[in-house]
């Protein structure tokens, strides 16, 4: 009598080790599941999210194009005519007040002709496309610099070559972006532009010695809806599938632009 | 005396306006020419070789590098000016190894034009 009751309690109480084993089996099994599904959603909102930003990159990059062209090749070649019009004009039929006039129309078609050409320069460099990477942004850099108090210098690593067109204006246009906004607010004197080719990565690297952003002001900035720039960059940055750090040490501000290994071309 | 004879190739009409101001300016030169792209130049030089071409750079149908290739192939004597928008050494370079003479930016002022115009029929 007393062993079937042992051996009742035993049965009972492994029946209901068996049914909590496989309660939590299915429990498990269920977790399992959802997490799989929810990272495979995750995984598609990041994808869509890749593409919505490769989007707005693209038809940003054709408008600007479109922009730049327009206004190099068809306003520029409008004033320049305007300016030999005007220049044709004999002198020697003008009283000194009219030369005065012809002087400062002169003076001032000069100034929008080089007004309309930087704007241009900088909304799509063809320089970037016809002689490469490193050549454009020392170009950008001595045209922007070109007349300020900052001193600019570059040392570039020539064994990178570039990262395929798009990524290429792509970082480029981050360097315009910081480059801009470090003459605009950091109030620098002296910036350097520096990259280095690893084998597993590409490291840019602008070193100013001006007020720059700390990493935790950029993460901030770049998400408000007015920072548009700073946004530009975290999406371009995202595009890339690469980073950005920003860092300062004592008197000097760095940020650095790392590139992983695919974007990089091959050896 | 015989006039300088010159063509002017452009896709913008009215900055070859502009050229025939500063070029009216030299009672010498005589613009025989007028084409809105390489092919169209080198179409019309095969019934009259200027001295001079005076060429923009970036045009539909064919360029001023290209167009500049050819003529140098064809009309060695013809001496080319190539007046673009485009300022970059390289660039410049490249028209120059393309057989360019002389290179200058669309805003050049007119006296450069014709210095440089000058230069070449010397």
């Amino acid at each position: 009598m007393n062993n079937n009751l042992t051996f009742l309690v035993i049965s009972g109480i492994l029946i209901m080790l068996g049914l909590m084993l496989s309660v939590l089996a299915a429990v498990f099994f269920n977790f399992r599941k959802k997490n799989q599904h929810r990272r495979a959603i995750q995984e598609l909102k990041d994808q869509q999210q890749a593409l919505q930003i490769e989007a707005a990159v693209v038809s940003e990059e054709t408008e600007r194009h479109r922009i730049a062209e327009t206004l190099h090749d068809e306003v520029g070649a409008i004033l320049s005519s305007a300016k030999l019009h005007l220049l044709g004009i004999k002198q020697g039929s003008l009283d000194e007040k009219d030369k005065k006039l012809h002087e400062k129309g002169a003076g001032l078609l000069n100034d929008v002709i080089k007004r309309v050409r930087g704007i241009s320069h900088n909304l799509h460099s063809n320089i970037l496309k016809e002689f490469g990477f490193n050549e454009g942004v020392r170009h950008f850099l001595a045209q922007v610099t070109g007349g300020t108090m900052l001193e600019a210098d570059t040392v570039l690593d020539e064994r990178f070559t570039g990262a395929g067109p798009e990524n290429d204006i792509s970082l480029y246009r981050i360097i315009q972006e910081l480059v801009n906004n470090t003459i605009k607010y950091a109030a620098a004197t002296k910036m350097e532009l520096s990259s280095r080719l690893d084998p597993d990565k590409y490291t840019l690297t602008i070193r100013h010695n001006g007020n720059g952003l700390s990493q935790a002001d950029f993460d901030a900035f770049s998400m408000r809806k007015e920072g548009l720039g700073l946004k530009n960059i975290r999406n371009r940055i995202l595009l890339l599938k690469g980073d950005i750090r920003f860092e300062k040490t004592g008197q000097e501000s760095f940020i650095h632009i790392l590139l992983p290994q695919h974007v990089l071309p091959k050896p | 005396m015989k006039k300088t004879t010159i063509a002017l190739a452009d896709d913008y009409s009215v900055y070859r306006e502009g050229l025939q101001v500063t070029l009216s300016g030299d009672e010498s030169l005589e613009v025989i020419i007028e084409a809105d792209n390489g092919k169209i130049l080198l179409e019309k030089m095969e019934t009259a070789v200027p001295d001079i071409v005076i060429i923009d750079y970036k045009m539909p149908e064919m360029d001023g590098m290209e167009a500049t290739r050819l003529i140098k192939q064809r009309y060695p004597a013809v001496k080319v000016l190539v007046i673009s928008m485009y300022h970059d050494q390289k660039f410049i370079n490249h028209l120059m190894d393309n057989g360019a003479d002389a290179y200058l930016l669309k805003d050049a002022e007119p006296e450069e034009i014709l210095a440089a115009v000058n230069k070449l029929r010397n």
